[in-house]
């Protein structure tokens, strides 16, 4: 029987025992055609109780999170509090490349399961655990959900409308997924040393770490200009000016951007071109000289003056005109859409972007999203649907 | 010290600007891998020309903006306008690197005659990864753009603010964030396979399709069930109260979530509201979820007046999930990230000392902190060709004379 996908990973075996949005660690590299097998505690996953839900209708197998996060993978589900399932733990551990898990800090450990113990079993094993704070220090044992580690992690605080609350991304949990990916990717990186000198590794991946990597340049207006930049709304802030980014269009909305120096001049005349085009454009652009135009260092007013008839003419036009429109003048402007418009875009259709897969113990297909990237060697399948809880115990059991 | 890094060894050659390639190539490079960033005088990195900078005046070299994700690289200057540039690739630095890494407009190889079809004719086992906004290929595959956009295209903003507001998306280029985690993966993964089977390969990384594998369980509940999500503020459909909540002082908040009844009880006590534990309208997820406006409005009563840190400690220490929203200046002092060594300190011949944030993982056996800063434009040039390329004298002389090399 053929457990794996062809894929760049084939040669691998992982052990994903993370929980929830987690499981993102392990199925990066199911999708890339390792052998992963998911273990479950036998009350399931916690994905397995999130919603959104098949029919709306919450039951263990129906959860859209585990079945995204999950297919490509086998499971088993053991209990850890039971000497009989460490043995069989232990006897995984052997011949696995790969161990993701997000236990609290210590909690393997007092099961003598740290990578202290578990690396004199398998010293080529790659162990990566992923915690809100990390393994240790002041917060490691304080509770971080996602909207808790996204607001020390310091990226929430610049997400909103200035007169309001900072505000979390409400597909969630971003945090959570930030930190598996970035624990994949750790994990990779230490495969390549692996590979030269036979020893694995340990990673203690931090939730909240990754939080400041999507601080761009907020650090250092804070160092070298005592200056903390804030949430703008539909406004981009930079520094001490700040630029207009979401426009009002027929439809809803779109998102332009515009700058000064050689960039924005070659942008705005693609949408001033487009208005010409059409006979809208105002007097006071017609002669306009972009070259010497720099959207950021201009006084707001007199900047407005300018994106404020840009602003007018975007109005009457709908989201997919503006977006088919930016591809032909080869100006930067997207719409902002809902997920349904993601589906009908014309671009991942053409590059056949949605998966589906027969779910047998569902007895109907489901759709997915497919492949964060193209290879030109291997085609990212979904050949293997999210497991029942203990789907597969017999036969991994069986082999050990 | 004494610790090696993994990827030592690994040449990465880098044509990416802005951020997602650059912080992924940033932390490829932190953990060991030589990257030769290619750039000009004539073209630069944007970055460079992105506020703050160091020092009185704008200067390339000073950005804080490019500081941040062009640390440890080295850079080497060749102005790609000129059509003898891409000889000068192919001959001298193609052969070098392990892996090619590109963020142009699917235009503008084919242009360069420096596909991958063309680069792999040199060097078959070439891994070469091509990453723009929406895919080198498709209907759309020339819309021009940054991170903010894809961000757009991909939902985020249709699903981040308040349901009365406008939808404001979240901070900057979000698309750049989730897309370099995969393209790190990309090019990691096929590296393992080259070593294994002699085989190069080409990646397209579309910066949209990447950006939509964190959104993968509510674009299933649309492709399968048709419904769609939408922006909720700080609301969860799982936990209840779930909200940031105001505290002394200008703009300052904390976070705070309970995620069953236990916590809750917990946390009505420590607000010296007992009274409200047992309270029909309150007592369960269900009754607290009906009640939510009025119950955040209780609970930001009780936290309005608070010093943010203190509320945050206390709630955590008695087993209640709650955290500060940090703005740059707490996140420099965050004892938790400082204890994680967040920054390092690396001198910078025209910036002087500055911080540069370390990745968010750490290694048991491995290093992987950055050993320099940011290059300055250019900085490199003969290190580059003479030390790590081996070209003669006269070449050198000659590429200079040619303004192959800037």
């Amino acid at each position: 029987m053929n457990y794996q996908n062809a894929g760049m990973l084939s040669p691998y075996k992982v052990l994903d025992m993370t929980q929830g949005a987690c499981s993102l660690s392990g199925k990066i590299f199911a999708d890339l055609g390792a052998d992963v097998i998911k273990i479950e505690s036998p009350n399931g996953d916690l994905s397995r109780f999130r919603g959104p839900f098949i029919n709306d209708k919450p039951h263990i197998d129906s959860s859209y999170e585990w079945h995204y996060l999950n297919a490509n993978k086998r499971g088993i589900t053991l209990d850890l509090e039971k000497n009989k399932d460490l043995e069989i733990f232990k006897k995984l551990i052997i011949d696995t490349d790969f161990l993701f898990d997000s236990f609290d800090p210590g909690y393997l450990k007092s099961k003598g399961l740290s990578y202290q113990d578990l690396k004199k079993i398998n010293p080529k094993l790659i162990m990566t655990s992923i915690t809100p704070f990390g393994q240790d220090g002041p917060y490691m044992n304080y509770l971080g959900p996602d909207l808790v580690v996204w607001s020390l992690g310091g990226y929430m605080w610049m997400c909103g409308d200035p007169e309001r609350a900072p505000v979390r991304i409400s597909i969630t949990p971003q945090s959570y997924y930030h930190a598996s990916a970035s624990a994949a990717s750790a994990a990779l990186i230490a495969l390549y040393k692996r590979n030269q000198n036979e020893v694995g590794d340990f990673i203690d991946q931090s939730v909240q770490h990754t939080g400041p990597w999507f601080l761009t340049h907020t650090y250092q207006w804070y160092e070298y200009e005592d200056v903390i930049l804030k949430r703008e709304g539909g406004w981009r802030q930079f520094g001490t000016t700040r630029t207009r980014t979401l426009y009002p269009c027929k439809d809803g909305y779109v998102v332009f951007m515009s700058f000064g120096g050689r960039l924005g001049e070659s942008v705005q005349q693609g949408v001033i071109g487009w208005m010409e085009k059409e006979g809208e454009i105002p007097d006071y652009l017609k002669d306009f000289d972009w070259s010497t135009f720099d959207a950021l260092n201009t006084p707001e007013k007199d900047r407005e003056k300018v994106f404020g008839a840009i602003g007018e003419f975007l109005k009457t036009k709908t989201k997919s005109e503006l977006l088919e429109a930016a591809v032909r003048e080869r100006y930067t402007m997207a719409p902002v859409n809902h997920l349904g418009d993601v589906v009908e875009n014309p671009q991942l259709n053409s590059r056949q972007f949605w998966h589906s897969n027969f779910n047998k113990n569902l007895d109907r297909t489901l759709k997915y999203p497919g492949a964060p990237f193209l290879s030109s060697e291997f085609e990212m399948k979904y050949y293997r649907s999210a497991p029942l809880l203990g789907e597969h115990n017999d036969e991994i059991k069986a082999k050990l | 010290m004494g610790k090696n890094k993994p990827l030592e060894g690994i040449k990465i050659l880098d044509f990416t600007t802005i951020v997602m390639g650059p912080a992924s190539t940033r932390i490829l490079s932190d953990c060991g891998a030589q990257v030769i960033k290619i750039e000009s005088s004539s073209r630069s990195d944007t970055l460079r020309s992105a506020t703050p900078y160091k020092g009185e005046d704008p200067s390339p070299n000073r950005s804080g903006y490019f500081a941040m994700y062009n640390a440890g690289k080295l850079s080497l200057p060749i102005n790609m306008r000129n059509p003898e540039s891409v000889n000068f690739v192919k001959e001298h630095l193609i052969p070098w690197a392990d892996i090619v890494v590109t963020a142009f407009t699917p235009r503008v190889l084919p242009m360069w005659g420096m596909t991958y079809d063309d680069l792999a004719a040199i060097k078959p086992e070439l891994i070469m990864l091509s990453a723009c906004l929406m895919g080198n290929t498709g209907p759309y595959a020339d819309l021009r753009g940054t991170g903010q956009l894809a961000a757009a295209l991909s939902g985020w903003y249709e699903n981040t603010g308040w349901p009365d507001k406008d939808p404001v998306g979240p901070y900057s280029a979000y698309a750049d964030f989730v897309s370099w985690n995969y393209f790190i993966v990309a090019v990691m993964a096929a590296l393992d396979y080259r070593d294994r089977t002699g085989k190069g390969q080409y990646i397209d990384q579309s910066m949209f399709e990447s950006t939509l594998q964190f959104a993968g369980p509510q674009l299933m509940y649309y492709l399968n069930e048709g419904k769609l999500t939408t922006r909720m503020g700080n609301q969860d459909v799982d936990y209840c109260p779930h909200n940031t909540y105001p505290c002394s002082g200008d703009d300052t908040w904390c976070s705070i979530v309970i995620e069953n009844n236990h916590q809750w009880s917990i946390f009505c006590n420590l607000m010296g509201r007992n009274d409200i534990v047992e309270d029909s309208k309150f007592n369960t997820f269900e009754s607290r979820k009906i009640n939510e406006l009025e119950l955040d409005e209780i609970i930001s009563e009780w936290t309005k007046n608070q010093d943010s840190f203190r509320l945050m400690h206390l709630l955590q220490q008695n087993g209640v999930p709650a955290g500060v929203v940090q703005n740059a200046s707490d996140l420099f002092r965050d004892p938790q990230l400082r204890h994680r060594n967040h920054f390092v300190v690396r001198a910078h011949q025209d910036m002087g000392y500055h911080h540069i944030l370390t990745p968010s993982f750490i290694y048991e056996n491995s290093d992987r902190f950055p050993d320099t800063a940011a290059p300055l434009l250019g900085e490199h040039l003969e290190y580059i060709c003479k030390d790590i390329l081996d070209i003669p004298d006269e070449l050198f002389a000659e590429l200079i004379s040619k303004g192959i090399l800037e």
